[in-house]
């Protein structure tokens, strides 16, 4: 109920904001529109490739490839300008961003290969070092007459702004060959992820798939460095896999709500970026994402915060509602009024201080509990204070009772637990009972001809300290085969 | 008692991965917890630490709960838990048991040296004792983390698969300084993964499967029908037969 | 050179001063971060303390504050938290929790500095590479004259991490090396962890104005890195690294004026250039250690190789005579110890120079011109006895696997082949002891008796 509600919130709330998405949308100019779709076509592989990142853990290493792409700019630029070729060409720069980030890369797995130096700190020299470098060379730069207007800085920052028509084209078009590369090979690429041995040993070339990865993520980094720039274009790896994790746990279904909240997040933060002032796109893009996220944390269907109290607030609901009819079944059983769950429309009565099992409730909670089952028909109130079950009441009430005490021969029989471990494994497990396991239960315990009837509790009823001597003496008997119920 | 364990209960996840456990170790025995893999061996060596959090339980350590008695139990993990890249030397490792009375922050006394000595003496390793321990072997690596126990000088030790993949003559080495512990007044037990030599090096024993199987002097409790009960009810071939000599050994004169 | 290289001695001193404090205080820790496979938390932390250190600057319109510092140490609490929170309960591997939060709390301080960039004096490279050049401006007066600020603050930092190494070097050791057996013996790994985090973000605060967010972290991880690989022992590993920051500093200012100078560019930024130094250094020490350089095993390798062919081709000459064959072409050698002709040539004219074998030309036929005919190859005294002793040793060990050891007779001799070449007197001694005496080897071959040079 209340989760209807804030679900109807959240949804109001999106399609307001992408009502005024589509509005501003066509208050910007053509340019602004490429630029725009261009971006969010590169949030969308971004997340695809992100997930395949994150599942094969090497999320960081996307860090250290793009911190080490700045030198490549720098000397891209610098041999550039030195042949008086137009530095600035995002056809110049890119290859030679490419080209030292594989080589960041590379040195990773060279560090890693012919020293003892472990993966975490190679890749954090990587990323140290090559930037340093790159840094060193960008102030050099900023001393050449051309470099001071060559906006390399946008580089690291992002800066859609200074995104031109074809640069904007050339993201687009990456990022779907790399969306239509992910739906062709979407074979192997399950398979790899997820069984990697079963992949090797029918002969898949997994090294191959691990560096088409890495080629992809050089390739979104390389693209991406215009629109959010180095420092953060992990994020646009990261952030959308993670939160798809929030969603679901199945593969398609992961890539393909990941690819949409990068889309999403790349396009709000590059507009965020374009209408107001003074708002980097990196970090604009970066600050939506971290919200989706966030979002994603909390709302999210599968693991969602707030879900996940619901569910427990549900399961509380439950077995406190387990509790409450085994304890009157007891009681009743006790005074030898047992409850017969065929034909009997009314229970005898019973007033809820007796109840035992209850007796360490709150008021509250008895109350609460109490009125919830009137609510659904379980319970009836025939006096002042004397209630009664109804024929559903009675039915749920067997079932429960059942449930309980064949959980609790099960642990006395097979698993071979004292008796005072027996009801504690009882009220833990059979929460976690569903009906197959139950009449699986019942099918060794039982046997056919005693299908319906209620096992006798294997403690006195009316007292929760088991004597052990009379338990022993009551498991001594008839293994395998039901105590005959005594009828009152 | 050294150990009393009464109705522990750890569950990762729903899954209970240690129930019911009721556990008595007198006083200077030798014990041997056994149990397939993923029995819960380890778990209850940390859940007796107070490493790992508990659905329910208590544990008394010589009577006392394990704050009180901390300076007296000493633990040695499975190899794997450290890296053994680490910069020190193996008398830096086997001083690392001492900190425990010397302090953090006071300078070491010559008795604490002179544990760390001994400790390493006793095992086996004090020529050993200024190599980086980068460079030592599985079963060198195994005996550091014994003399480190030893240099706590503590009255219960708890071990944590001593004898995985080590050599012969380690193996009786270690096995060999255990007993001299026991005969000394120590506690000592020891999760052992090889059936084989259990009813060899151990006088009492554990079997644990999630829950305890059995527990008792070695030669009550390491019968066919517990181990089929901890096991699953399938020994394998090669157990059974090696069961059966080990039975017709014993019974020649 | 040096006299060619514009340097100001206040100006540059101050700077290098400042460089050499900031870069030892993170190499200091920076130790404990490594070992611990936390390299890349203090890329996270030094990212994220972005957007306290922008509305402290804002607040306060000082880049040294307490309301920074507080900022500081709160935003590392925080990054540290939030990470363990979202790996948690996001079930996602460290890495990409990291990666979530750091990039998260940077963008907010980026936004932070853009938009108030005209009210505030704090310019976005300024994050990325600090102005440690501009540092000298802000001095204040002290008992010795002006100092910059930055230095006076990093030198407060240096002695805080320094005396925190030192004082806690017992619980740090024992946390990061063994956990458990540091929470068994009454610490609590994770306060030390959070004490850590916390420090890791001071020192970036306080770095910040000298080498920037970005560059921090090298120093943070290169030289204890380098240390790691050059000692054995982690208070020598704590000290090298300092010695390997200073250098690195010392040597990053000056490349960072001279070596723009050289192309005929003024200089550019010394954090910058203290980063690539050190990366230089690294490379150095991955190559050269003496542990497991790259290089160092090459050569050891190679020369272990060059000495057991060596030996071979004593042996081979020794058996040669024993079996009264022809001298043999250095192609025949060559094949037979399956080696290359060109190494065959030289090992041989290595070993003449050593003087162990005589090298002798004759010409088998009358009237040929010198050069043309077989050269021989002759055993010295010297290499005679060498030769003795190795034959000694591979027959003495053929004997001892086959008869004790228990060896199948067909491989005896391949074992032998390799333990021949480390088999010293003593042991020698004891194989022909083990064996008892014995005059022959399993082939049948007379063992040779041991000779020892005396007269």
């Amino acid at each position: 109920m209340i989760a209807t509600m804030i679900a109807t919130i959240i949804f109001a709330t999106m399609m307001d904001s992408i009502a005024t998405i589509f509005t501003a949308w066509f208050g910007f100019d053509y340019n602004t529109r490429v630029v725009l779709a261009g971006t969010a076509l590169l949030g969308c592989a971004g997340g695809a490739i992100g997930v395949l990142l994150l599942l094969r853990k090497r999320a960081l290493i996307g860090d250290a490839i793009a911190h080490a792409t700045l030198p490549g700019l720098a000397i891209s630029f610098l041999i550039a300008t030195g042949l008086q070729w137009d530095g600035k060409s995002l056809w110049i720069l890119l290859p030679g961003a490419a080209a030292t980030g594989l080589l960041g890369a590379m040195t990773v797995i060279a560090i890693r290969t012919f020293s003892p130096i472990k993966e975490d700190a190679a890749m954090g020299i990587v990323l140290s070092v090559f930037f340093g470098a790159g840094i060193a060379m960008m102030r050099i730069i900023q001393q050449i007459p051309e470099g001071y207007a060559a906006g390399l800085e946008g580089f690291i920052y992002g800066k859609t702004a200074s995104m031109r028509f074809q640069d904007a084209w050339l993201i687009g078009v990456c990022g779907a060959i790399i969306v239509a590369l992910l739906v062709l090979f979407r074979r192997q690429i399950e398979l790899l992820c997820f069984d990697e041995s079963l992949a090797r040993t029918q002969g898949w070339p997994v090294t191959l798939v691990d560096i088409g990865l890495m080629a992809a993520t050089t390739t979104i980094v390389i693209v991406g460095l215009q629109a959010v720039g180095m420092i953060l274009i992990i994020a646009m790896l990261i952030i959308p896999a993670a939160a798809a994790r929030f969603w679901t746990w199945r593969f398609w279904p992961t890539l393909a709500t990941s690819s949409v909240i990068g889309c999403v997040g790349a396009s709000i933060g590059a507009m965020a970026s374009t209408m107001a002032e003074k708002v980097p796109s990196g970090a604009a893009i970066v600050i939506v994402l971290v919200v989706l996220f966030s979002l994603s944390a909390i709302f999210g269907r599968r693991n969602g915060i707030a879900w996940r109290l619901a569910r427990r607030f549900r399961q509380r609901h439950e077995t406190d509602g387990q509790h409450l009819l085994r304890s009157i079944y007891e009681w009743l059983e006790f005074q030898g009024k047992k409850p017969q769950d065929f034909g009997q429309t009314r229970s005898a009565s019973f007033q809820l201080s007796e109840l035992e099992f209850v007796r360490n409730w709150s008021p509250s909670r008895l109350a609460r509990t109490a009125r919830r089952f009137e609510r659904i028909g379980l319970m009836v109130q025939v006096g002042r204070m004397h209630w009664a079950l109804t024929a559903s009441g009675i039915q749920q009430c067997v079932r429960a009772i059942r449930q309980h005490r064949l959980l609790e021969l099960y642990f006395a029989e097979i698993a071979n637990l004292s008796p005072e471990a027996i009801d504690r494994g009882a009220d833990y497990s059979e929460h976690a009972l569903d009906d197959q396991m139950l009449a699986e239960l019942e099918r060794d315990i039982a046997g056919a001809s005693n299908a319906y009837e209620v096992p006798e509790s294997i403690h006195p009823i009316g007292s929760r300290e088991p004597q052990v001597a009379q338990v022993g003496a009551q498991l001594g008997t008839d293994h395998g085969k039901f105590p005959k119920a005594n009828q009152e | 008692m050294a150990i009393s364990i009464r109705a522990m209960t750890v569950a990762y996840q729903r899954k209970p991965v240690l129930w019911e456990v009721n556990l008595d170790i007198p006083t200077g025995t030798l014990v041997g917890l056994v149990g397939p893999n993923g029995a819960g061996k380890s778990t209850l060596l940390k859940a007796i630490l107070g490493m790992v959090p508990t659905v329910s339980g208590t544990v008394a350590l010589f009577g006392q709960e394990y704050r009180k008695v901390r300076s007296r139990v000493a633990y040695v993990p499975q190899r794997s838990s450290v890296d053994w890249d680490f910069p020190a030397t193996v008398r830096d490792v086997v001083t690392m048991g001492t900190y425990g009375s010397a302090g953090w922050f006071w300078p070491l006394s010559k008795r604490d040296r002179n544990r760390a000595h001994e400790a390493m003496e006793q095992v086996g390793i004090l020529d050993l004792a200024s190599r980086p321990i980068n460079q030592l072997s599985g079963g060198q690596q195994q005996r550091a983390f014994l003399a480190r126990a030893l240099a706590q000088q503590a009255d219960l030790f708890l071990m944590d698969e001593p004898f995985a993949a080590v050599d012969a003559a380690t193996e009786h080495a270690i096995v060999e300084c255990l007993r001299t512990l026991q005969k000394s007044g120590k506690t000592i037990l020891v999760v052992h993964h090889d059936l084989h030599t259990v009813p060899e090096y151990f006088d009492y024993l554990v079997l644990l499967n999630v829950r305890t199987v059995a527990v008792g002097p070695m030669a009550e409790t390491f019968t066919d029908e517990n181990l089929r009960r901890t096991y699953g009810g399938r020994l394998t071939i090669l157990d059974e037969v090696s069961e059966a000599i080990r039975r017709r050994e014993a019974t020649r004169p | 050179m040096i006299a060619t290289i514009q340097m100001d001695f206040w100006l540059d001193g101050w700077i290098i001063v400042t460089a050499i404090l900031a870069s030892v205080s993170a190499a200091i820790l920076g130790n404990f971060l490594v070992l611990r496979r936390l390299s890349l938390l203090s890329d996270a932390i030094s990212h994220s303390v972005l957007p306290g250190l922008a509305a402290a600057y804002l607040i306060t319109a000082n880049r040294y504050s307490w309301t920074a510092l507080i900022g500081a140490i709160v935003v590392g609490l925080i990054t540290v938290w939030l990470t363990e929170m979202i790996g948690q309960y996001g079930r996602v591997d460290e890495g990409a929790s990291t990666g979530i939060v750091f990039t998260g709390l940077f963008a907010v301080g980026l936004v932070m500095i853009v938009q108030a960039a005209d009210r505030v004096d704090l310019d976005p490279n300024c994050v990325l590479f600090g102005d440690i050049e501009l540092s000298p401006l802000d001095s204040i007066e002290t008992f010795i004259g002006l100092v910059p600020r930055a230095t006076i603050v990093l030198t407060v930092c240096c002695i805080v991490n320094a005396l925190f190494v030192v004082l806690w070097f017992r619980p740090l050791r024992t946390a990061t090396f063994d956990p458990q057996l540091a929470s068994s013996l009454g610490l609590s790994p994770r306060s030390l962890h959070y004490a850590l985090a916390t420090l890791v973000a001071v020192t970036s605060v306080c770095s910040f104005e000298a080498v920037g967010n970005v560059l921090v972290v090298t120093m943070f991880i290169v030289p204890p890195t380098i240390a790691f690989l050059l000692v054995n022992r982690l208070p020598a590993m704590i000290v090298v690294s300092a010695i390997v920051a200073l250098l690195a500093a010392v040597l990053g200012h000056i490349s960072a004026v001279a070596v723009p100078e050289l192309f005929g560019y003024k200089s550019t930024s010394t954090a910058a250039m203290i980063s690539v130094v050190s990366g230089g250094f690294l490379a150095m020490a991955i190559l050269f250690n003496l542990k497991t350089g790259v290089v160092v095993q090459a050569l050891r390798r190679s020369q272990l190789a060059w000495s057991i062919l060596s030996q071979d081709l004593l042996a081979l000459l020794f058996r040669d005579s024993e079996r009264g064959q022809p001298p043999r072409a250095i192609a025949d050698i060559s094949k037979t110890l399956l080696s290359r002709p060109w190494v065959t040539a030289m090992a041989l004219r290595g070993l003449v120079w050593q003087g162990y074998i005589k090298r002798e030309e004759s010409s088998n036929q009358a009237g040929a011109p010198a050069g043309n005919g077989l050269v021989r190859y002759e055993l010295s005294s010297v290499g005679r006895r060498k030769a003795q002793n190795l034959i000694r040793s591979h027959r003495l060990w053929e004997q001892y696997l086959a008869t004790t050891a228990g060896a199948q007779l067909d491989r005896v001799h391949a074992q032998a082949e390799t333990l021949e070449h480390f088999t010293n007197p003593a042991l020698r001694q004891q194989l022909d002891s083990e064996t008892q005496q014995p005059q022959s080897d399993p082939h049948g071959k007379a063992i040779p008796p041991e000779d020892s040079g005396k007269i």
